[in-house]
């Protein structure tokens, strides 16, 4: 699409432009590679209100943008949050750069793509937006040049799942150079060590979304390539599902036998869809750990033993070695007293 | 064949078995001080599976320590009548006990009873024997002996910290305690290498006193206690039993022990709050989690460093007749280091803090055996240890929520700490008031003997005059020998 300034979705983006303009701050940040986001969203009751943060970092030498406005939009859909999303592309020659944005609740959403443009590049510019590989209308888009920087805007309604995926901007003059958008529910962390536990035991499976509160959750037990869902209500002595907090479930697997040594995935139901954790559980025997105990409880039995053994040994060493000393003194003694005894003789005799 | 006789030994080995005892000493203070430390890395497992809060979990440590030291004076009386050796046996085969009991609990109070109690119970009674045996068979090297033998808790908790996490992961904590419960045996192991050892001093006849260099008051006593009440079923009759018990605590008389029995009581106070509230503090001053836990590392690798540089450093010639000062020292710098603490607010800051605290935290620990032994003689250790040991129980119980509560009621570390470093420091002039006391008692009885002349007589009588400076050291003793020398040559 070539750049055209007349339309009626402009003016209403002028006028964002425009207040954006007033708030733009340049600031030069030490070269990351990488696109950070920093979005703060807030929800009014009778009109939208939104205030958006967003930093945008890429790589050195570009344009960089710290956006934050307050901004009234004329919509009457109470309870709609609404939130802009943008990517600076450095120049034609840049590798594709990608975001995940996460939403929770339907939305408005403003995807915005910023390209910096050298003075060698061509000025004529064609810029296309598709979803999944596949183009959109173009009712939706629009398409501007301040300076050296081309910027397009795709709004978009997210009512449902159907409207997530993946949303490109394609800028193509000479060369051709995209960014992405992926549009996706909050993920779910499951565990990435097994759970162990033991035949005949019971255990407790913990799934937590912490930021964003799904509106249900289902469990569901892989059997071989299959996963079959979790029915609590039915074998109510089997599972017990605990939904004490709205963003943590727990799942509670009572008599534990071999065949419950499988993978666990915890689903947490959106309205915008459904993400799942993966938790694995695996079950072992009291013989495992008996093991090692044993072999422990045997080496502490011999240690034990080798010790009593060394001291009665060296006791009888030290008796036997003070027995001979005895032994000794006594013979000592005798001689001496056979001597003396001579000697007194001997003098008796002189005598 | 002959009866076999019974070794009497002039003066304590230093050296021989010596040192296969401060081996076992190593190995009890790893079995029981570092695995009651890890018992806090269940406590995020027994959460999840009882569903129940930190606060109730965290129980079974206290309950553990409480019970470790609060059976200490059991401990040194079940091994000194019956025998070191049965004792720590007993000891080890207890708390083993408990751990594989725990291994099958069902509910969080069957493991307050199992982990808590009973291997608490078995902890008491191997840790006071164990370290009071170190001290009979080291006299020149005392203070090294136990300062390789103490230093079994820094470096088993650096071991087993990692090695218990690893267990939980493989074997769930059921098979974990249960491993544990088999590591814990080794105490038997221990126990069998406590072979008993008598000394000449305990059996001397108190008119032979006058020959000897010194003597002191709990030595005389021994020798009384050991007459009445070796033979074993003679010691489980009513009377013989008071009577034993009487005599084997008679160092509650000393004045010295009092002292030094109070003085423990603020230390422990001061000291505990800080290994809880260090890693809080460094997070509230925007330390980061990494940093915070490092300090805790440096903290308790410099420990270690601390009790064994500290224990060969009091054993140089130079510096033995001062280890009361020593000891002294270390608890008042430890005092110092809390009272700045409140000024270092970064991490820069914070780790020679770490370095300081942890060095003279090794240093007193090393030191308090030796200064009892010191005051109470080698043959009352084992029970002087016990009751020291015991004195420490109620402070580390009641010491962390008060600091806890402090820190709530404040919205700050400040107040606790500053209350932390008091109470040592009061507790380290304490104990140099006594020794100034003492020094000026001397020097006043000095002087007194010098102007009378009745001396002779009570010198020859002189169960008093012993009695009151039972414990000089030997050069004041020389003195005070050559003066009757020179009265009795009038």
């Amino acid at each position: 699409m070539r750049v055209s300034g007349s339309g009626p979705g402009s003016m209403r983006l002028r006028l964002l432009l425009a207040l954006a303009a007033l708030w733009l701050s340049d600031a030069n940040e030490p070269g990351t590679a990488m696109t950070t986001r920093d979005i703060n969203q807030q929800t009014r009751e009778s009109i939208s209100d939104y205030t958006v943060k967003g930093h945008d970092l890429s790589t050195p030498g570009s344009h960089l943008s710290t956006q934050d406005f307050n901004q009234q939009i004329e919509e009457n859909i109470s309870n709609l949050t609404s939130a802009m999303y943008s990517i600076s592309i450095d120049g034609f020659s840049s590798a594709p750069v990608e975001e995940n944005v996460t939403l929770y609740s339907p939305a408005n959403i403003t995807l915005l793509c910023n390209l910096t443009r050298t003075s060698t590049d061509s000025a004529t510019v064609e810029v296309t937006w598709k979803k999944d590989n596949e183009r959109v209308e173009s009712r939706n888009v629009t398409i501007n040049e301040i300076k050296n920087v081309w910027s397009t805007q795709y709004t978009l309604k997210i009512r449902d799942r159907n409207q997530m995926g993946n949303y490109t901007c394609v800028f193509k003059s000479d060369q051709e150079v995209q960014a992405t958008f992926h549009l996706q529910v909050p993920q779910i962390e499951g565990k990435e060590h097994h759970i162990v536990s033991y035949v005949g035991d019971s255990v407790v499976l913990v799934c937590k979304s912490l930021k964003y509160i799904p509106i249900n959750w289902i469990w569901y037990m892989s059997n071989g390539s299959d996963q079959v869902a979790v029915n609590d209500s039915l074998m109510p002595d089997k599972y017990i599902v605990d939904e004490k907090y709205a963003n943590i479930t727990k799942l509670k697997i009572l008599n534990i036998s071999e065949k419950d040594d499988t993978s666990y995935w915890c689903q947490a139901v959106f309205k915008l869809g459904e993400s799942k954790g993966k938790v694995s559980l695996k079950v072992l025997t009291y013989m495992t750990p008996l093991k090692p105990f044993l072999a422990i409880a045997a080496e502490v039995i011999i240690l034990v033993a080798i010790v009593f053994l060394y001291e009665m040994y060296s006791k009888k060493k030290q008796m036997h070695a003070e027995d001979e000393k005895e032994f000794e003194q006594i013979e000592q003694l005798k001689s001496e007293d056979n001597n003396g005894v001579e000697n007194s003789t001997t003098r008796h005799r002189k005598v | 064949m002959a009866a076999p006789k019974k070794v009497l030994l002039s003066s304590p080995p230093d050296g021989g078995w010596g040192w296969m005892i401060v081996v076992g000493c190593f190995l009890v203070t790893i079995c029981t001080r570092a695995v009651t430390r890890c018992i806090s890395i269940f406590f995020v497992e027994f959460q999840t599976y009882f569903a129940q809060d930190y606060a109730r979990t965290a129980w079974i440590h206290s309950i553990a320590d409480c019970a470790t030291m609060l059976c200490a004076p059991l401990g040194s009386f079940i091994s000194n009548h019956l025998s070191c050796q049965v004792g720590i046996m007993f000891g080890g085969l207890l708390a083993s006990a408990g751990l594989i009991l725990s291994s099958f609990a069902t509910s969080l109070e069957h493991l307050y009873f199992s982990l808590g109690v009973l291997t608490g119970l078995g902890f008491a009674l191997c840790y006071s024997p164990a370290i009071a045996m170190v001290g009979k068979y080291f006299n020149k090297k005392k203070a090294l002996a136990y300062g390789i033998a103490m230093s079994g808790s820094g470096i088993g908790t650096f071991i087993l910290a990692p090695v218990v996490q690893l267990l939980i992961e493989q074997f769930s904590w059921r098979g974990a305690l249960l491993i544990l419960g088999g590591f814990v045996l080794n105490l038997c192991v221990c126990g069998a290498l406590m072979r008993p050892i008598t000394l000449k001093e305990d059996h001397k006849h108190p008119p032979e006193f006058l020959e000897q260099e010194y003597v002191s008051e709990a030595q005389k006593q021994d020798l009384k206690q050991l007459s009445s009440c070796s033979p074993l079923f003679k010691a489980w009759s009513h009377e013989c039993l008071c009577c034993c018990s009487w005599q084997e605590y008679n160092f509650f008389l000393i004045s010295d022990f009092m002292v030094l029995a109070v003085s423990v009581l603020f230390m422990a106070y001061g000291c505990s709050p800080l290994f809880v509230y260090l890693v809080p503090y460094a997070l509230s001053v925007g330390v980061s989690h990494q940093q915070a836990a490092f300090l805790m590392s440096i903290l308790g690798v410099i420990d270690i460093v601390g009790n064994i540089t500290f224990g060969w450093l009091t054993d140089r010639r130079c510096l033995k007749k001062y280890r009361y000062v020593c000891y002294l020292f270390a608890v008042g710098m430890d005092g110092l280091c809390c009272l700045f603490l409140p000024v270092l607010q970064s991490f820069p800051m914070l780790v020679p803090f770490s370095f300081t605290f942890g060095y003279f935290d090794g240093a007193y620990v090393t030191l308090i055996p030796v200064v009892t032994a010191d005051v109470v003689g080698t043959a009352s250790l084992s029970s002087a240890l016990g009751v020291v040991y015991f004195l420490h129980a109620l402070p580390y119980l009641v010491s962390p929520p008060i600091a806890g509560w402090l820190v709530d009621t404040t919205s700050s570390y400040t107040a606790s700490f500053i209350l932390c470093g008091f109470s040592m420091i009061f507790s380290s002039t304490l104990l140099c008031f006594a020794r100034l006391a003492k020094k000026i008692k001397r020097t006043q009885l000095r002087s007194l003997t010098r102007d009378t002349d009745t001396k002779q007589q009570n010198w020859t009588n002189g169960t008093t005059a012993y009695s009151v400076s039972g414990d000089l050291d030997q050069k004041d003793v020389e003195i005070l020998a050559t003066e009757a020398n020179s009265y009795s040559n009038r």
